[in-house]
């Protein structure tokens, strides 16, 4: 019973403190911690989530923390591993402000930096196979991801109406 | 100097509520809620001049983390240290959060009518990451050595199925290294 709530603790503080470069980057990191590692979810359910967190306000680490902690261990749970995903971002950021204020030559920072720029890219690529069941399973669905591409590409439509649209449309044909 | 008579004036229940608005109407949450954040500390309020606010932007965009949590974090503590924090960022998840939990809750209850429309959200998220990754490329694949990371970094993360933990402290340990050899 308890195990549960130090094992949420544990595996959302490291998906907390890795998640550089923001939003789709933790994506990766949050399908290996949760439906691979311990199974909470399956790779749909992960799936609905971003959806979720897609049109809804906030970070989508903090979203799939809370949603995953209530699926697992109920209010508790949920408030357990929202904070732990927030807590090594609070501290490393706290600290490299301290520090910045101390030394006023940060390039070593900096290169480290601009060397993760390209795996944090990688990580945001590597997430794009997961969606390709959902995705590309059916022609409508390839023909909308085609649609989406270009609305994306071309027009100022931005992500969130996108879902929305699509999410209407899938109210009107898809039940 | 005149900081730390701003800093005086400034209430919790101030930080919280400019925070937890931000992060109330930031659908998609991530680099929309910046401009917003800075809209309400530097330009509605004074709180921070535009040099500060930039400065700790930087340091917000370096480290893990949302950037709303690392950027609410560090205004907090520069306002009123760390019970500034803890407003700010209590602020900032406070509505993502409660909203995340009614969907949690209402789901198990209401999933059958919800589920249409939650499978036609699904399916363009293929497209949303495509589309990222495209505009991010250039700004994060600079050169041949980028892209050479790039490549063994994905391999070993999607075939592999590496843990994206360890990839990203090779990559860490990579840029030290690298740093140290570039300054001797």
């Amino acid at each position: 019973m308890k195990v549960i709530y130090i094992r949420l603790f544990l595996d959302f503080a490291q998906i907390g403190a890795i998640s550089f470069g923001g939003g789709y980057s933790i994506l990766r990191v949050i399908i290996h911690y949760v439906v691979e590692i311990n199974k909470w979810l399956t790779l749909e359910q992960f799936n609905e989530i971003v959806a979720i967190s897609q049109s809804t306000p906030g970070p989508i680490g903090i979203n799939a923390a809370t949603f995953v902690g209530y699926k697992v261990g109920g209010l508790l749970g949920s408030i357990v591993a929202t904070l732990s995903v927030i807590l090594v971002p609070i501290i490393s950021s706290l600290t490299l402000y301290l520090f910045y204020k101390r030394h006023s030559d940060n390039k070593t920072v900096q290169n480290v930096i601009s060397k993760l720029k390209p795996v944090v890219l990688a990580m945001i690529a590597s997430a794009v196979f997961s969606f390709v069941k959902t995705s590309l399973g059916t022609p409508i669905a390839i023909a909308l991801n085609a649609l989406s591409v270009v609305i994306l590409m071309t027009t100022k439509i931005d992500v969130v109406t996108l879902l929305i649209l699509s999410g209407i449309i899938g109210y009107m044909f898809f039940r | 100097m005149s900081n730390d008579k701003i800093k005086q004036k400034v209430s919790l229940w101030r930080i919280f509520s400019i925070t937890a608005k931000v992060g109330g109407v930031t659908i998609g949450g991530g680099y929309a809620m910046v401009p917003v954040i800075r809209e309400e500390f530097v330009i509605k309020n004074n709180f921070l001049s535009k040099e500060e606010f930039d400065a700790l932007l930087v340091i917000a965009q370096s480290m893990p983390g949302p950037i709303a949590v690392n950027t609410s974090t560090l205004v907090g503590y520069k306002l009123r240290k760390v019970p500034g924090i803890l407003a700010a960022v209590v602020g900032a998840i406070f509505f993502p959060t409660i909203i995340i939990l009614l969907i949690a809750i209402l789901l198990d209850t209401f999933y059958k009518a919800l589920s249409p429309f939650l499978n036609g959200m699904k399916i363009p998220l293929l497209a949303v990451i495509v589309v990222s990754v495209i505009k991010m490329w250039k700004n994060s694949i600079r050169n041949s050595e980028d892209f050479i990371i790039f490549i063994a970094a994905f391999f070993v993360v999607t075939f592999m199925k590496f843990n994206p933990v360890y990839v990203i402290l090779i990559g860490m340990l990579y840029g030290i290294v690298s740093s140290f050899k570039r300054s001797e």
